[in-house]
């Protein structure tokens, strides 16, 4: 009987051993607890604080004044929420179960596309291959394919399929209006396709220290050549304020291509790349963690990647897109 | 456990058995129930716990004076976030955890008397884990790894339980003879002396290595990591032993593993319960 209490007795011991061992659960329903520690990890790691202009301490003290003991869990989440939205980035969000937090940084320009006015009048024999639907236009003289997100997978086989399909074509429009973004892994798989040689288009720097000028070196971002079927004529690549995080990174690193020309509105922003946390209340959230620079060190494309030719959607007739009508213009002429 | 220990109902007693000294070569096959408790400050102060399992495929070389034992272990657990109660709407994010442990131990016995019935190991374990974690939830920080390696100085006592005579038990109408068998309890201490870990960076992924021509993910999320020299490591494990005839052998075990690694920014922590069932089978028959 005593060799059996003592084995219950070391499980019991060890059983919950390493609690007392680690540091003490932090888990916590308090609206104080989680909001000093979303502002921290903010305030520590957020990469645009300089860019931005906003006071992130006085932020402080206004959103914790707005706090109370016993506050419902729909209250907290609204304080925390327009106190990130303070920071004008749809790359910083809140997570709860039962909502997301944006900051619609889309409503903040004119919308330039409309899908209904795109599909009746130019996309009605389109096809539909991997993420793209494109199209010719112009009697055939041009090609046109829509991305409509940077989360679909862009697969070689898909493109080769695509580009051979309008390699006759005078130029190509790639539209990415309303292109919310996605894995920047498929920017290269795309421009290395419009490349001839191996070109420098970027930097991007990491925040790796606690003061918000804290920055790591400048690291290259390269766009590649493709050795299969490439397409070496005019691209006229469309953007909008919807043209956000992928899709901004991406009007950005084409500015060094001289075959390729920004048609449309500004992007929205969002270059630098989200890092996903935790609160002690479980909900999650993301901020950029980093910066985009163009070649001359500048980080404005967070704001939006401004188009080489400026032209809007005009609403009052929605059996053209004006936008897209100008991309033909430039390249039939 | 301690049912496999106690030999009821003893009637009558045979000739006692004599068991010839131990020399051993074993492989080992080990399979378990394990509850995983873990916390990645990088990215979460919250405990992440669950349960899971380990197959460990192991060789050891015993005797009556060394014991030699490595082996590599593969652990898998599902997670899910120890967040507080609520009675609006629950935050529930669950977690994947799978590891790799490869590990060396050599203890050398202190009291190697084969009468004896107590034996007094030390030695050292060599143990190195590369973790996986997986956590949807976390965006772009989804993906987590840490490497921990540990030397660690080793301690074990070993208490020979063996039944050395022939016992006849009645059970209702039922006569059960108990052959002699070997059997062996023993408790294992290992306890971190030099702790090594490789921890990210000062934010938890960078951006630098994405440079357009080198986007596979593991260096998307590996180039800024480190190692340090900091933290600490645990492990127990009470083992019970029942050698057949040939040698071949089974053990049932309570492992508890506990690790904390630090790194430069922000620690990893975990603890691992695990009830253990390991085949034996003897390659020096």
């Amino acid at each position: 009987m005593r060799r059996f209490l003592t084995i219950i007795f070391l499980i019991a011991l060890f059983s919950s051993c390493e609690k007392v061992l680690f540091e003490k659960d932090y888990a916590s329903s308090d609206p104080f607890d989680n909001f000093e520690y979303l502002w921290n990890e903010v305030d520590k790691k957020y990469s645009y604080h300089d860019l931005k202009g906003v006071d992130w301490d006085a932020i402080k003290v206004e959103y914790k004044a707005k706090l109370h003991p016993g506050m419902s869990e729909d209250s907290l989440f609204n304080v925390l929420a327009a106190m990130l939205n303070k920071l004008r980035d749809d790359h910083v969000n809140l997570v709860a179960p039962f909502n997301i937090s944006f900051y619609n940084v889309d409503l903040t320009g004119p919308s330039n596309l409309d899908f209904r006015t795109l599909r009746e009048h130019y996309m009605g024999n389109a096809h539909y291959t991997g993420p793209f639907a494109h199209t010719f236009l112009a009697d055939n003289r041009i090609g046109y394919m829509r991305y409509g997100s940077f989360t679909s997978d862009v697969d070689e086989k898909v493109l080769d399929h695509v580009l051979t399909r309008y390699k006759d074509t005078e130029g190509l429009i790639l539209d990415l209006r309303a292109n919310g973004g996605g894995s920047i892994f498929n920017i290269p798989k795309i421009l290395e396709r419009f490349n001839q040689q191996n070109t420098l288009v970027a930097y991007t720097i990491t925040r790796n220290g606690p003061n918000k000028g804290d920055f790591g070196p400048r690291e290259p971002f390269y766009i590649g050549t493709h050795n299969g079927i490439s397409y070496n004529k005019p691209v006229m690549v469309l953007i909008d304020r919807a043209s956000y995080s992928a899709t901004t990174f991406f009007a950005l690193t084409t500015k060094s291509f001289p075959n390729i020309t920004l048609i449309g509105d500004t992007t929205g922003g969002g270059g630098g790349i989200p890092a996903g946390g935790q609160l002690p209340n479980g909900w999650t959230y993301r901020f950029s963690i980093s910066q985009v620079l163009d070649l001359n060190g500048n980080n404005y494309a967070e704001e939006g990647v401004e188009p080489d030719i400026a032209v809007n959607f005009d609403w009052s007739d929605l059996t053209k897109d004006e936008i897209l009508e100008r991309a033909i213009e430039e390249i039939l002429n | 456990m301690a049912l496999l220990m106690s030999v009821p109902f003893y009637s009558n007693a045979q000739a006692e058995q004599t068991f010839k000294p131990i020399n051993q070569k074993n492989i080992l096959v080990t399979t378990s129930l394990s509850f995983a408790r873990y916390r990645d400050f990088a990215t979460s102060p919250l405990f992440y716990e669950g349960g899971g399992t380990n197959l460990y495929l192991g060789w050891q070389t015993l005797n009556d004076n060394w014991e030699l034992t490595m082996g590599v272990d593969f652990l898998v657990n599902l997670t899910l976030a120890n967040t507080p109660k609520s009675d609006f709407y629950e935050a529930n994010t669950f977690g994947v955890y799978s590891g790799l442990e490869g590990s060396v131990s050599y203890l050398r016995n202190l009291t190697p008397d084969f009468n004896g019935k107590y034996d007094f190991k030390l030695g050292g374990t060599l143990i190195g884990n590369q973790n996986m974690r997986i956590n949807p939830a976390l965006d772009n920080s989804t993906l987590g790894l840490e490497t921990i390696v540990n030397l660690m100085l080793s301690g074990k006592v070993q208490r020979d339980i063996s039944r050395r005579e022939e016992t006849v038990s009645n059970f209702l109408f039922l006569t059960i003879r108990n052959r002699p068998v070997r059997r062996t309890l023993a408790f294992q201490l290992d306890t971190g002396v030099l702790s090594f870990n490789r921890r990210p960076g000062y934010n938890f992924f960078y951006d630098g290595p994405v440079d357009g021509t080198n986007t596979t993910m593991f260096s998307y999320v590996w180039d800024q990591y480190s190692w340090s020299m900091n933290g600490w490591r645990l492990r127990s494990k009470l083992e019970f032993t029942q050698f057949s005839s040939s040698g071949n052998g089974r053990r049932l075990a309570y492992v508890w593993d506990a690790m904390h690694a630090p790194g430069k920014h922000a620690a990893y922590q975990m603890g691992i319960h695990r009830i253990e069932y390991t085949i034996l089978i003897n390659n020096n028959r």
